[in-house]
């Protein structure tokens, strides 16, 4: 979303046309061309992509989804795997989605892969962002430039976030891609715009990671400590945070298990404990919408709720109504996580050499 | 001695005139005789009369005479058979007897009343008999039926067994035809095969056996079906009844056929239904209900029909409430039409779908951090 309006206000002002100024200080940046943003934004592109760093990160992940594919596919020919022999026409009509959620128990899923491992990426890209930077003194020199001081970090937040949507989209249209070729049926216009629209979902989650990281960055001077403090909120929401939701329902199990009133109560309270996770919200809002036949995502369904309901799924603009609560907080972390980043290094002193 | 031999000869003479006269006597009064018990017979028309006559000789020779049967003008076919063969000559021995068989059939064409016939029997003397007709006979075809009255339904085949009878002297071949109101359908059975005409021996009968098929639509009522056996010189007529019991059959479906709606939860949704009546009996209060979600409500708007004339159809608002917390996805809505005699379900499929306020509200959140990223620009970015 940042990178839409970088490109709209840098577009703005190059456009001679533009007699009102519609955003301070933008004028002064954009009247020379090529904005000096965008020149930034190419260089940090390049370099991550030239990077030994980025390149292994690549390797793992696409290993991780080949296997990940090859489980899938050895699923569905098996017919079905986990989803079992009494398969109903409905389900089969989305076999295409079943690529991304089916395994035959030997690796997990795609998605899976993906919710673990992509979160890897972010942090791998934004950890030493700007304490490298700083540490080798260049930062002063490309803040001495006539560039604006935020252009800066936004450019690092711009090219991470691009080269993180090229990853997340070539992954799910790689998978896509040997779908079609390994059992050979097409994606359906629905299947197509599910798959799309959870691939950005996951760069803007992705994203999260990377601000993440970027504040890291620029609180911790040294990289090392940056990089594990990334890595410790990593473990600690993907690992630790259901272990630690697990002992608190545990503890707080109501006294009498009949009263179905308290259940439901600390059920809730526990799901909303849940939600406070990102990998949570991640996992909800992906697997929701490669599964139509998700129609709630509360850990109870009434009686009232279940009685004369139909076993269909749901048509994808309602599966996408189902989790918007989810992407709508995904998107709001990862931009409140930039801001954060933002007034981080906005406040920092820059000295030639520290 | 000639005078005493005079006498003697006339006295043997006389003698033996009078002895051959009572030899003669005897011989033709008491020798040869004819007889059978049963003189005067009463008999229907068409009906065959079987004599047995016997012939006794109580004499000492041969007796031999000829045979014949004298109808006394009246026309009826008599046959006389001894040991199955016709006869016309007959001769006993001493103190035997022999029968004779006579036939006499009486004919179809005959007027009520007493008729006389005579057998003659030369020597044996002559048989008076005497038949009594007890009612005239017809000479026409009757065609008839043990029960011509059946109650069915609308659906239903009525068959009526009936019996064509040839009361005339010749063989007949009849054609059939049936007189069914428009759309009924009659077909004539022989022996299991239809058939549209048919032959009769005289005096003759045969069993037939009609199918009425009715209207599709025909209503509750009585239906004469009038049955003709023709051809050009005799004819029969019967006439059939079908009772038609009225049909219940009552349709519920939406005016567009489409059994399918959305609803958003929380929502209401307004559906126009139509009941129909399909049999061919009037429907009285037609009573509409629902079986719904949870907290969902289904009105009906009229709750309930009145009266509803075969064939005619009556349109019903269904306003279907759903609940707020209903999931997103689909629903069955069950309405059922129901009167006394008939009920049909319809079943919708409702979809709901979640309201867009809290999409929209999401967007607003969105929107409201992007609003505070920018006031983060103006503030440290571009002094």
């Amino acid at each position: 979303m940042s990178a839409w309006m970088a490109k709209l206000r840098d577009r703005a002002a190059k456009s001679p046309l533009r007699s009102a100024p519609a955003s301070n200080g933008a004028d002064a940046a954009g009247r020379r061309a090529p904005s000096p943003f965008w020149i930034m934004v190419q260089k940090e592109f390049g370099d991550h992509i030239r990077s030994w760093r980025f390149i292994i990160l690549l390797g793992i992940v696409t290993l991780a989804c080949v296997g990940s594919i090859y489980a899938s596919v050895t699923a569905l020919k098996n017919g079905g795997g986990a989803g079992g022999n009494g398969q109903t026409n409905a389900e089969n009509s989305f076999l295409f989605l079943k690529m991304f959620t089916e395994s035959d128990g030997s690796l997990p899923n795609f998605l899976t892969f993906l919710s673990f491992l992509a979160p890897l990426i972010g942090i791998a890209i934004g950890f030493d962002a700007v304490n490298s930077e700083r540490n080798k003194g260049t930062l002063s020199r490309v803040i001495s430039q006539p560039v604006h001081r935020d252009d800066f970090l936004n450019a690092k937040f711009v090219a991470g976030l691009l080269l993180i949507a090229v990853v997340v989209f070539s992954l799910g249209f790689l998978v896509m891609g040997m779908g079609l070729f390994t059992i050979g049926y097409p994606p359906s216009p629905e299947e197509f715009w599910r798959v799309v629209v959870t691939l950005l979902v996951t760069t803007v989650y992705v994203g999260l990671w990377l601000n993440l990281s970027l504040l890291f960055s620029v609180r911790f001077r040294q990289a090392a400590t940056s990089a594990l403090s990334g890595i410790a909120v990593w473990i600690f929401f993907l690992v630790f945070y259901g272990m630690i939701i697990n002992l608190v329902g545990n503890v707080t199990i109501p006294s009498d298990p009949t009263d179905a009133l308290a259940v439901m109560h600390q059920q809730d309270w526990l799901m909303l404990l849940q939600r406070l996770s990102p990998a949570y919200l991640f996992q909800e809002a992906a697997s929701t919408l490669l599964l139509p036949d998700v129609r709630t995502l509360n850990p109870f369904i009434t009686q009232d709720q279940a009685y004369l309901a139909l076993n269909a799924p749901l048509p994808f603009g309602q599966s996408l109504l189902l989790v918007w609560p989810q992407v709508v907080a995904i998107v709001a972390e990862t931009a409140l996580s930039f801001a954060a980043s933002y007034v981080a290094f906005m406040r920092q002193e820059i000295r030639s050499r520290s | 001695m000639h005078r005493f031999a005079k006498k003697m000869s006339v006295g043997l003479t006389l003698s033996l005139l009078v002895g051959l006269l009572s030899f003669a006597a005897t011989s033709f009064a008491a020798g040869a005789r004819i007889y059978t018990p049963y003189t005067s017979l009463s008999a229907a028309p068409g009906e065959t009369l079987s004599y047995e006559i016997e012939l006794l000789n109580d004499s000492s020779d041969i007796q031999s005479a000829d045979l014949s049967f004298d109808d006394g003008g009246h026309g009826w076919k008599a046959e006389l058979t001894a040991g199955g063969h016709p006869i016309r000559q007959v001769s006993v021995k001493p103190k035997e007897s022999q029968s004779v068989n006579l036939s006499l059939e009486v004919p179809l064409e005959v007027s009520k009343g007493e008729y006389a016939f005579k057998v003659n029997a030369g020597v044996f003397g002559a048989l008076p008999l005497q038949v009594n007709v007890a009612e005239g006979g017809t000479y026409k075809t009757e065609l008839t039926t043990e029960q011509p009255n059946m109650q069915g339904h609308t659906d239903s085949t009525f068959t009526y067994a009936m019996t064509l009878n040839n009361r005339t002297a010749s063989k007949q071949q009849y054609a059939l035809t049936a007189e069914a109101p428009a759309g009924w359908d009659a077909k004539f059975q022989v022996g299991g095969n239809n058939v549209t005409s048919v032959d009769v021996e005289p005096n003759g009968s045969q069993s037939i056996t009609v199918n009425l098929t009715p209207a599709e639509k025909a209503t509750a009522d009585t239906y004469a079906i009038k049955i003709h056996a023709a051809n050009n010189s005799t004819s029969a007529d019967a006439e059939l009844q079908a009772v038609i019991t009225g049909t219940y059959s009552l349709d519920f479906t939406t005016s567009d056929q489409r059994l399918s709606a959305n609803v958003t939860a929380g929502g209401t949704r307004h559906l126009e239904m139509v009941v129909q009546n399909t049999g061919s009996a009037e429907l009285t209060d037609v009573s509409l209900t629902s079986q719904a979600p949870t907290d969902w409500d289904v009105t009906f708007e009229p709750k309930t029909i009145r009266s509803l004339k075969p064939g005619e159809s009556a349109p019903v608002t269904a306003t279907i409430k759903s609940s707020g917390k209903s999931l997103a996805g689909d629903y069955v809505v069950g309405m059922t039409a129901q009167s006394a005699e008939k009920s049909k379900d319809a079943a919708i499929r409702v979809t709901v779908k979640s309201s867009v306020l809290w999409g929209w509200i999401g967007v607003l959140i969105i929107l409201a951090v992007l609003a505070g990223i920018y006031g983060l620009f103006r503030k440290y970015g571009r002094r």
